[in-house]
């Protein structure tokens, strides 16, 4: 890519990042959420890979680094369910609201989102389906990245 | 089967298709009451402003986690076709490293 590309795009994909991270992180309050801003953060991380090409991108991405986050989203999120589960006798249930008040005060303490809104764990699932997102769609593009490599495997 | 007892039988299932469509519509206001509605938009302020992620992550927290793993499966399926195991994410992985060293 051309030499002006490469000086604007790590400031403007770093600013892409932080605006998908605001939109996950305020999900629950601004239109948006986990899977809006999940999908933004791997925008950025797409435009760096594709115009610095994926051997210079800034942002290494190891397969290790990208399963852990995977896995760690999409065990967060059941974990999350499961806690609900346990402590309520429903799955996913919302135990920082507590709609129902089943559930007792020092759990409902445990798993309230410390903001003004207190939207329970509706901003933990946000976070956690944004991680899983950032992973799938940036990993998808890498595999099509990556795919002439075994285009030429197969020519041999 | 002939040519005209299809159409026949194809005629006879169309206008039943027409006749349930068309007296759904006839009448559409008194058929539908809004009690689920009333119901969510009661209880969606007391959660979170956003009345969408209450449905999404809340109501329907269940079915988010299907279409998270929806993904998974497509992004698992690309991986599977296109990469074959070939495919690195870019950094360098343990057991590259290791045979690297071995050369």
């Amino acid at each position: 890519m051309s030499t002006i590309l490469k000086l604007f795009v790590f400031p403007i994909s770093i600013i892409i990042i932080l605006v998908g991270l605001n939109t996950i992180l305020g999900g629950h309050i601004t239109p948006g959420g986990g899977f809006q801003g999940g999908a933004m953060i791997a925008g950025g991380l797409i435009l760096c890979i594709i115009v610095y090409g994926l051997k210079e991108s800034p942002f290494k991405l190891s397969h290790n680094f990208m399963a852990s986050l995977e896995s760690a989203g999409a065990l967060g999120y059941v974990i999350l369910g499961l806690a609900g589960l346990a402590f309520s006798g429903f799955y996913l249930y919302n135990l920082g609201v507590d709609l129902y008040h089943i559930v007792p005060p020092f759990i409902q303490n445990l798993f309230d989102y410390p903001d003004p809104v207190h939207a329970g764990i509706i901003p933990y699932l946000n976070f956690m389906v944004g991680i899983k997102v950032l992973v799938g769609l940036s990993v998808v593009v890498i595999a099509f990245l990556e795919s002439d490599k075994i285009l030429g495997e197969d020519e041999q | 089967m002939s040519e005209g007892l299809r159409n026949l039988i194809a005629s006879i299932a169309l206008l039943l298709f027409a006749v349930t469509l068309f007296q759904t519509i006839y009448g559409f206001s008194k058929a539908v009451y809004p009690g689920v509605s009333y119901i969510y938009n009661w209880v969606g302020p007391h959660i979170a402003p956003n009345m969408v992620t209450n449905v999404v992550f809340d109501w329907r927290g269940y079915d988010t986690l299907g279409e998270a793993l929806i993904l998974v499966t497509a992004v698992i399926v690309v991986l599977l076709i296109f990469g074959r195991g070939m495919v690195d994410l870019g950094g360098k992985n343990e057991d590259e490293e290791n045979k690297e060293e071995n050369r």
